[in-house]
């Protein structure tokens, strides 16, 4: 093939991606500094991040250190809290995933297979639902919440502990976003399909477990990393309920801010440390279900 | 015959109900969770905003009126002056950051659509740090715009400025930078991945006709990009808007150690009093009102928001003119009337 | 760039010489194109998917880069021009129109995204011009009864000065101008008008008059000409021409029109989602042909209408191609679209051409069995006959259909070419033999699966391995190599004695008529039909014989049914000869 002259789109198609790449490049070094540091720092000695603040991971190979990672095991006053924190947060949020997705799954199959009355009216008022602010709820949650428990009169530390998780994982159920996904999966699936199964004279439960759910793992998936997400992270509302309980049954996310802002315990290698054991599920997460999880929010993102 | 089809419409019916009945009890678990933690709550915040509520003493529990909404434009009471402080502190910072939030996305995956080699790692990076909570972002930060010399930046530029230290709106824009930074950096990847999605689906043939049309590189963007990406632009704006007009993370974690009780966006100044315990307890009702209208100026935003980013009613005056385009050309010739060109 | 090229470039309309698309994966989509196109020709290049088609006609508009070969417009080199310059307008499959916008916007939007070239014409003086030819060739009560209807009327100054332009065929600023002349008689009625039309048009002559003179002044003074269109002179006294865009009013007056041809005035205010198929094709012709320029180009637009939509729009397509004038280039997969529309067909297989030549050439004379097979509906019916040299028949099962007087010669010299050909391809097996090669399959269809897989051994990844391992090049062409060399022995063998051939016959040419008493020709089997398709006015008369199923084509008059007995004549002269080794006719 002889040579010839360049095309004017060939020389911008590879402008193009000389500057995108150079540009990603940059920004995605800059993104990733933040995490470096913090993984860096929870491997430095306190005597490290005294004289060397300014490197992201320690300055030699001998200083690296993980007495931080012991420390959150066993530090003087606090024993034994870390474990337990994310054992809260575990256990919490895999009941609000797996509630939800139950949930989900029924009133959507209930909305899009069966017939009654008042199905629109229960959709339409979802949809309009959404447009609320959630903040209008909160203040008044918590002082139900407060009633409750002062009408209950609940004195036991374990009864306590439930009561406060109960109203921790119910209303992380009730998030319409999520509904409103599995409806829409489900409208999408051919009407010729469940047809086919009721005429070989499937029952509406053989139907939603053989039929449905198998076709709906993507999405059950998409919602179980969006809820996961969520409820893990969520500060808010487990802030204000575990506020002055014992600290024993913070979940990870509250407890963690006392390494931040105005009651800061110091010790910033442990609480690196702290941070990135903490990272570690959602991180699992993430990385298992990495392009499914970035393909369903663009999907979603595009049916507007 | 009659008696056949009198018993199939019994029969129907009682399918009918089963049905009904079937699906009644496959919503109620979400009906139920709806109603108690979401509904009723809603409903009780309107009632308790109109009285004096304590949850701790049930038996002082009066009704106050609308005492509790004059209360809060009530400028001379402490409790009102910082709620609108807290909220005027708030709009200000939205107000910058909710638009870095949307064009920084879109300029990333403007630049992830051209497929440069290695893309995929680039948007797993960024969109890694939206799964991070945010009290992680607050440690993370904290600790590398700390006040003292031990601060990454600080270290690195040799200063020992004061990141995170004085009131936020009272001049010092420094923290707000932070927060700024911390907020770009935490949320950009989930408006990120919603745009390149988008992107993605404008179809190619589009670009190509504006092309033979003669359209340059930024015509193109103009005319079929952007339209393109409408809806996607619509939803991330809605989401930023409410979830920053909700704002309670940033600020909460990126604090200095000596810089107590700033109120910064009105969820701060709800949870505040809120956790207070037994000591702000009677205030509740007064909180309670005082969400109730910051929920009306969030659902004020979210309608309007609405409103602009709708499709908009164009009139239709083309069909029209153009029929009166030919009458007017037959209007000569058709009474006869010769014209030269 | 040879100059014989150049040459020829400079005589054909639209020159495409030895066009080449290969892909950065090594695949070749297009081999050695080449074509000079007509003006006003609607030329048409069909064949299956995947054979090239639209490729070729991406190259042609700039969509994709030309590996190697040129394209000329008359004369004019275009492998480096950018789309916009090519002069060409492209009618995309998904008609490609932007939803965002209405109609209207559309079909305007090449015109107000671009500049165009205009003469610059001094308005004042040519207004004047038109005024005065109106005052002088209208009818008085005419033009007074208009003006009074159209100024008394409703709508802003600018709507009724573009109603005045387009009732008296002025420009706009004349328009605007007329009103200006108007404004003291506002509220008089025509007849009164009328009466005073001496006073009036004295009146405007001063008014005409003072412009003038002001605007020639004016002229003068910057040191301008005009000729005697207004037109603006350059120092050399050649029009002065610019690069303007169009005023909306010029806009829409090409819009309105482009409309009307097309029947899009209902539309105009609608988006495309509302819009049907057929209509949304309608709104894409439309923008393409705004634009003015000669040459259309079309890929594959009827392939998203249903059957009775597409027959309606391939005529209004060929009605509006005579009508404007351009030049098209159109590329189908549908064979019907083909012979119906074009003035010329290029047939295309596997990126090779396999044969360029009118709707007539093409069916009646086919250059080799895929152009035969491909064309025509019902397909060509196709049987393996033995040519008994001897008697001059083919044989096949008991049918004799006789050959003609010299046909063995006629096959013995085709057979020595083709002996020649092979072996001079096999003694230096280069990339031409290689890609003669690939075109010979590519007509006889075999080792389909094979070529693919050598086409993915041509990839980036496998070229590196293979010049790491310094091996020599030769291995690339080792399958195709091998199949030469089969090939080149099995047409040795045909030198001499009685081969296998491959027949061709037409459904329509096969002669059926119902079993009667008496000898059935040598020519002539009887068979039972096995499925009889009627299409209203014919029969598609299925029937088996000696293992091949075949298909027949019979008037419906005649009440054919899978029962009967029937005869079915294969008359000699509508025979088609293939040859089965390369597939080429044997003429």
């Amino acid at each position: 093939m002889s040579k010839r002259r360049r095309t004017k789109s060939e020389r911008t198609r590879f402008r193009e991606k000389l500057i995108s790449f150079i540009v990603l490049l940059v920004v995605s070094v800059v993104w990733i500094i933040p995490l470096l540091y913090m993984i860096g720092t929870s491997f430095k000695s306190d005597l490290e991040l005294q004289l060397h603040p300014d490197t992201l991971f320690p300055t030699s190979w001998s200083e690296w250190t993980i007495e931080h990672y012991y420390g959150f095991i066993v530090r003087e006053g606090k024993i034994d809290n870390m474990p337990i924190w994310m054992l809260n947060s575990l256990w919490s949020t895999l009941a609000t995933v797996g509630l939800t997705v139950l949930v989900d799954l029924l009133t959507a199959y209930a909305v899009v297979f069966l017939r009654f009355r008042g199905k629109g009216t229960f959709m339409k008022f979802l949809l309009l639902w959404m447009a609320v602010p959630s903040v209008i709820g909160t203040a008044p949650s918590f002082a139900l919440y407060s009633s409750i428990r002062n009408a209950l009169d609940i004195t036991g530390n374990t009864e306590t502990y439930i009561y406060i998780y109960f109203w921790i994982i119910l209303p992380g159920i009730t998030g319409i976003f999520n509904m409103l996904l599995m409806r829409n999966f489900f409208d999408s699936i051919p009407k010729d399909i469940i047809d086919s199964a009721k005429s070989d004279g499937a029952s509406n439960f053989a139907i939603f477990r053989r039929v449905v759910c198998p076709l709906a793992k993507s999405t059950i998936m998409l919602i179980i990393l969006f809820t996961f997400t969520g409820s893990w992270n969520n500060l808010l509302w487990p802030q204000l309920l575990l506020a002055g309980g014992d600290s024993y049954w913070n979940t990870i996310t509250v407890a963690l801010t006392g390494y931040t802002g105005g009651s800061a315990w110091g010790a910033n290698g442990v609480a690196m440390a702290t941070s990135v054991f903490a990272l570690i599920p959602i991180f699992v997460v993430f990385v298992i279900t990495q392009n499914k999880m970035i393909d369903g929010l663009a999907t979603t993102g595009v049916k507007g | 015959m009659d008696a056949m089809t009198e018993k199939k419409r019994l029969e129907m019916k009682r399918s009918k109900r089963r049905e009904g009945f079937l699906a009644l009890a496959l919503i109620s678990p979400y009906l139920v969770v709806f109603l108690l933690f979401t509904l009723i709550p809603f409903l009780l915040g309107f009632v308790f905003s109109f009285m004096r509520y304590n949850p701790y003493t049930p038996e002082e529990n009066s009704f106050y009126g609308f005492n509790n909404y004059i209360n809060i434009f009530n400028f001379d009471l402490p409790i009102s002056k910082s709620f609108w402080e807290s909220f005027t502190t708030m709009l200000v910072f939205d107000v910058v950051a909710v638009p870095c939030l949307i064009v920084i996305p879109l300029a990333l995956a403007y630049f992830i659509n051209m497929h440069p080699p290695g893309y995929k790692i680039f948007r797993a990076i960024i969109f890694l740090p939206s799964v991070v909570s945010i009290t992680i972002v607050g440690i993370i930060f904290g600790n590398m715009f700390a006040s003292n010399s031990s601060g990454l930046i600080n270290a690195w530029l040799n200063t020992e400025i004061k990141w995170l230290a004085g009131k936020p709106w009272a001049g010092d824009t420094l923290r707000w930078l932070v927060m700024l930074i911390a907020s770009i950096w935490w949320q950009t990847g989930t408006n990120f991945v919603i745009f390149s999605g988008a992107l993605r689906n404008v179809p190619q043939s589009l670009y190509e006709a504006c092309e033979m049309d003669g359209g340059s590189r930024f015509q193109r963007i103009l005319y079929v990009t952007l339209p393109g990406i409408r809806s996607a632009v619509a939803i991330c704006l809605f989401n930023t808007l409410i979830g920053y007009l909700n704002l309670y993370g940033q600020p909460f974690v990126l604090n200095e150690i000596d810089n107590e009780s700033i109120l910064v966006s009105p969820m701060m100044f709800i949870q505040k009093y809120l956790s207070g315990g037994l000591v702000y307890a009677r205030q509740t009702g007064y909180i309670c009102a005082c969400a109730i209208i910051f929920g009306l100026f969030v659902m004020l935003f979210s309608v309007l928001e609405r409103r602009i980013m709708a499709e908009r009613k164009r009139k239709n005056v083309y069909t029209e003119n153009c029929k009166k385009y030919f009458a007017n050309k037959q209007a000569l010739k058709g009474e006869g009337g010769e014209r030269h060109e | 760039m040879n100059t014989a090229g150049e040459q020829n470039a400079k005589q054909a309309f639209l020159s495409l010489q030895n066009l080449e698309k290969i892909y950065p994966n090594g695949e070749k989509a297009v081999y050695n194109f080449n074509l000079d196109i007509e003006k006003n020709e609607f030329l048409v290049i069909v064949g299956p998917s995947g054979c090239g088609k639209t490729t070729t006609l991406r190259m042609v508009a700039g969509l994709e880069d030309i590996s190697s070969g040129d394209i000329f417009l008359e004369g004019e080199l275009l492998n480096y021009k950018p789309c916009k310059d090519r002069r060409m307008a492209i009618v995309f499959q998904s008609y490609a129109l932007y939803p965002q916008m209405k109609v209207f916007d559309n079909i305007a939007f090449p015109l107000t995204i671009n500049r165009y070239e205009a003469p610059v014409t001094d308005e004042c003086l040519q207004s004047c011009f038109l005024l005065r030819s109106l005052m002088r060739e209208t009818d008085a009560q005419k033009l007074f009864e208009i003006l009074c209807g159209i100024l008394g009327g409703k709508g802003g100054a600018r709507a009724k000065a573009e109603s005045l332009a387009e009732v008296f065929s002025l420009t706009y600023e004349c328009a605007k101008r007329l009103i200006a002349l108007c404004k003291k008689y506002k509220k008089q009625s025509a007849q009164q008008l009328l009466s005073q039309k001496e006073q009036i048009f004295a009146e405007w002559e001063a008014q005409l008059g003072a412009w003038e003179s002001a605007e020639r002044g004016a002229l003068q003074q910057k040191g301008i000409h005009v000729d005697e269109k207004f037109c603006e002179l350059d120092e050399n006294g050649a029009v002065k021409m610019q690069m303007r865009k169009l005023t909306p009013y010029e806009i829409k007056v090409k819009v309105y029109e482009t409309a009307d041809k097309l029947d899009l005035t209902p539309y105009l205010d609608k988006l495309p989602k509302e819009l049907s198929g057929g209509q949304m094709q309608r709104v894409a012709l439309g923008r393409a042909i705004v634009k003015n320029v000669p040459i259309f180009l079309m890929d594959e637009p009827l392939s998203n209408l249903d059957a009775k939509l597409r027959l309606t729009m391939r005529s209004e397509i060929v009605k509006l191609h005579n009508r404007i004038h351009a030049t098209t280039i159109y590329v189908t997969h549908d064979q019907t679209e083909a012979m119906t529309m074009a003035s010329r067909i290029v047939v295309m297989s596997k990126g090779f051409v396999q044969q360029i030549g009118t709707p007539e050439v093409i069916y009646n004379d086919p250059a080799n069995i895929f152009v035969a097979r491909f064309i025509g509906s019902p397909s060509m019916n196709v049987f393996n006959a033995k040519f008994e040299r001897a008697s001059s028949r083919f044989r096949f099962g008991s049918l004799e259909i006789a050959a003609g007087k010299d046909f063995a010669q006629r096959c013995a010299e085709f057979y020595k070419r083709k002996e020649a050909e092979l072996s001079a391809m096999l003694d230096n097996f280069d990339e031409a033999a290689h890609e003669s090669m690939l075109k010979l399959l590519s007509v006889t269809g075999e080792y389909a699966e094979k070529r693919r897989k050598t086409a993915e051994k041509n990839s980036l990844w496998a070229n590196l391995k293979r010049r790491v391992a310094k091996s020599p090049a030769q291995d690339r062409y080792a399958f195709e190599r091998e199949v030469c060399a089969r090939k080149l022995e099995e047409v040795r063998c045909r030198l001499d004695s009685d081969c296998e051939l491959t027949l061709g016959i037409r459904p329509e040419n096969l002669r059926i008529r119902m079993h009667g008493a008496g000898e059935t020709e040598k020519n002539a089997v009887t068979v039972r039909p096995t499925v009889c398709e009627l299409l209203g006015g014919e029969y598609n008369i299925h029937f088996d014989y000696n293992g091949m199923g075949m298909v027949g084509q019979v008037d419906a008059k005649n009440k054919i049914s899978p029962q009967d007995e029937i005869d079915v004549l294969f008359p000699a002269e509508d025979v088609y000869v293939f040859d089965p080794i390369t597939g080429d006719r044997i003429r």
